[in-house]
């Protein structure tokens, strides 16, 4: 256990950087997205919407295929496993965010919105200030979740050759044929990895309800 | 047409010409024509469902009038951003359920829309919110958040916060219909004093005293129609109209 | 050549690999859908000798890899002298993953139903295996089917993870044949294009069936040029 586990550690920093890294993208993009979705015209609507469907019916794995070996195996860009993993599942993930986003903008009451209007605030002043401070923690428990999801989902990345933990569990095996030891340790590893996210959405959720109780 | 010619009284602050107001296809409001004049306390009720509210919403176009116009000192209102805006500034709104920020400071939520819309510097802002937050008798709840209040503290801070804007004319959208009547009690002190510094107020209230002592004008509405105008005296103690009677009735019997 | 005559020409391959990829969602499915309404009944037991294990089963089924979890059982099981083939072993590691997530799916639904009415079946003298089937899952099917078929869709995806033990599954045939023609692009975005059509059609059907809960939004009028907020 300890032999596996000191191989597959090698694999951890790549896990974790792609995990956050495409996190970042995520969230970054995820706002725009949902904030767009939300917008009146549908011209504004429409690519929005269509961006967040066919980012979501296509497998990561298909994505990061797309990425890799078509978009950044050409002539002009070249990509290394890791940017193609952080790009294919950022996008994606933005895409999930991006309704995480609109839940917690959902759930701001109707008369946030009109009393922000009857104020004339102006429709930036009125998201800063007023919709979005109400949409952070609402929005915190769902995003630890997709934390969680990205996380296991970024074993793909091992796929296009990325040496994260699952890679390094796949060259190790191809050497000791030790498969049932070394894929537990890795499950294992991604589940540790998982623990301080699952701690962040529950804690998010107490001090939410505590508000929604207490208020 | 009657309507319209009522409607062109020079003096008027407010003036509602033929405004209706339809959900998608369902009109609840039609065709009502109202001069309010500056300093004056208009009270509008009537039976739930009237469209009293409807009309009050379509005032400052949080429901836009699907027929009709809005003039205020004279001038019509609406078609662009930039004119709902400068309606907004001038025409201030309490809601039924107050509607504060909760993630803000009483304080907080009075300076709002002064630092935000009109561009008052902070600190002349943050002074004219504790002003307005002396005047409901809460300068003391300043730094609180609204959660920490009573609902009859949320609406007078609430109160402090439209009044904030200086606004020409008030209205307020049942204030006291979420409260009890000792919560309901302070709310309407503060909004008795505010009618007799000469604020313009429309109000939709189903507090028959308030409507009587307080209001200059009664307007009874009924199925989407002003059925009855009348000075509140009359109104209330003399109603012309069947359904009028039929309501007031009804509601001093409960 | 043009694109769409290139991808006339790999349609045959693709369509192949499509049934296999609905095969393996379809037999994946049938191993786990059973599991996952055994496990959470095995997560509600009163014994926790019962529950403990059933627990353990779903948190690793659902905080593992599913990429993980089949490579253990087509690395791993070899060791214990089960040699299966790559298909076997997709269905078995896709499987369990769907009953540690069903399970989830089928404990929620049975939650969703209020005391009040189990107790008013009680009070009513119905036996518990009546109260289960006039009361509890009547209303637990209404709540568990869409989730359900969201878990469908992802599982239809995630049989593409079968490419890495090469199951000849659609995105398997998508790269061997991008191998051949080194045309990656086209090759991979009418994979993309297959799997979109599925999931969309899937989508779509769902949503049709089940509609949002926007039904609140269907009575509250909300002017032009403002952004449209529900209530609550």
């Amino acid at each position: 256990m300890v032999e596996i586990l000191s191989v597959l550690a090698d694999g951890i920093a790549q896990t974790v950087q792609i995990t956050l890294a495409s996190f970042v993208v995520a969230a970054v993009l995820g706002l725009p997205l949902a904030v767009m979705r939300m917008a009146d015209s549908w011209l504004i609507r429409l690519p929005a919407v269509l961006a967040v469907e066919i980012l979501r019916a296509v497998p990561p794995i298909v994505w990061l295929f797309l990425v890799y070996f078509s978009l950044g195996s050409s002539d002009h860009v070249q990509l290394s496993t890791f940017q193609a993993a952080v790009i294919g599942l950022g996008l994606i993930y933005a895409a999930h965010l991006s309704e995480a986003y609109r839940a917690g903008l959902d759930a701001v009451p109707t008369g946030q919105w009109e009393a922000a209007r009857a104020l004339a605030l102006p429709r930036y002043q009125s998201y800063r200030r007023v919709i979005l401070p109400q949409t952070l923690m609402v929005v915190v428990p769902p995003m630890a979740t997709f934390a969680i999801a990205l996380l296991k989902d970024s074993a793909i990345a091992s796929v296009i050759g990325a040496t994260d933990i699952t890679f390094q569990a796949v060259q190790l095996t191809q050497q000791d044929l030790n498969g049932l030891g070394n894929f537990a340790v890795a499950g294992l590893l991604y589940i540790a990895l998982g623990l301080p996210f699952a701690a962040l959405a529950r804690g998010a959720d107490r001090v939410l309800s505590r508000r929604l109780a207490g208020a | 047409m009657q309507g319209r010619s009522m409607s062109t009284t020079s003096n008027a602050l407010l003036s509602l010409d033929g405004v209706c107001v339809a959900y998608r296809q369902h009109e609840v409001v039609h065709d009502v024509s109202l001069d309010v004049a500056a300093g004056e306390v208009v009270a509008l009720i009537g039976p739930s469902g009237a469209g009293k509210s409807s009309l009050l919403r379509a005032i400052n176009f949080l429901e836009p009038p699907s027929k009709g116009r809005i003039l205020l000192e004279g001038r019509e209102v609406g078609g662009t951003r930039r004119s709902l805006d400068a309606l907004r500034r001038d025409v201030g709104m309490v809601f039924q359920s107050f509607n504060l920020f909760p993630h803000l400071t009483a304080l907080e939520n009075v300076m709002l829309a002064p630092v935000h819309t009109l561009g008052v510097p902070t600190e002349q802002a943050r002074d004219r919110a504790m002003k307005q937050l002396a005047h409901v008798g809460l300068a003391d709840h300043a730094d609180v958040k609204p959660s920490k209040c009573s609902g009859g503290q949320q609406q007078r801070i609430a109160i402090a916060r439209a009044l904030a804007m200086e606004p020409k004319v008030m209205l307020f959208d049942e204030p006291t219909s979420s409260l009890d009547p000792e919560l309901g009690a302070e709310v309407l002190a503060t909004m008795r004093t505010l009618a007799g510094e000469g604020m313009t107020m429309v109000v939709v209230t189903h507090e028959m005293h308030f409507a009587e002592d307080v209001a200059d004008r009664v307007v009874f509405m009924a199925d989407g129609r002003v059925v009855e105008v009348n000075s509140a005296g009359k109104l209330m103690r003399d109603p012309k109209h069947p359904r009028t009677q039929r309501f007031l009735d009804a509601v001093r019997n409960r | 050549m043009s694109v769409w005559s290139e991808w006339q020409d790999y349609l045959p391959a693709y369509l192949d690999g499509l049934s296999v990829t609905l095969k393996l969602t379809g037999v994946s499915l049938l191993v786990g859908l059973p599991l996952g309404v055994a496990l959470s009944l095995a997560l509600t037991a009163p014994a926790k000798a019962i529950r403990w294990p059933a627990v353990l089963v779903v948190e690793v089924g659902r905080g593992a890899p599913a990429l993980v979890v089949l490579y253990f059982v087509y690395y791993g099981l070899p060791q214990l002298g089960l040699t299966w083939t790559s298909f076997v072993c997709a269905t078995i590691a896709l499987g369990f993953t769907t009953a540690a997530y069903t399970a989830d799916i089928f404990r929620a639904g049975v939650n969703s139903i209020p005391v009040g009415h189990r107790e008013a079946a009680q009070a009513l003298g119905l036996s518990h295996w009546k109260e289960l089937r006039l009361i509890v899952l009547p209303q637990a099917i209404r709540v568990v089917i869409p989730p359900l078929v969201g878990f469908c869709i992802l599982l239809y995806q995630g049989t593409s993870l079968a490419y890495a033990v090469s199951v000849p599954e659609l995105l398997s045939r998508a790269y061997s044949q991008a191998s051949i023609t080194y045309q990656f692009t086209t090759t991979l975005v009418l994979a993309g294009l297959v799997y979109a059509f599925v999931s969309l059609a899937a989508v779509a059907l769902l949503r049709a069936r089940w509609p949002r809960r926007s039904a609140a939004r269907t009575d509250v009028a909300v002017p032009a040029g403002e952004p449209v907020p529900t209530a609550r």
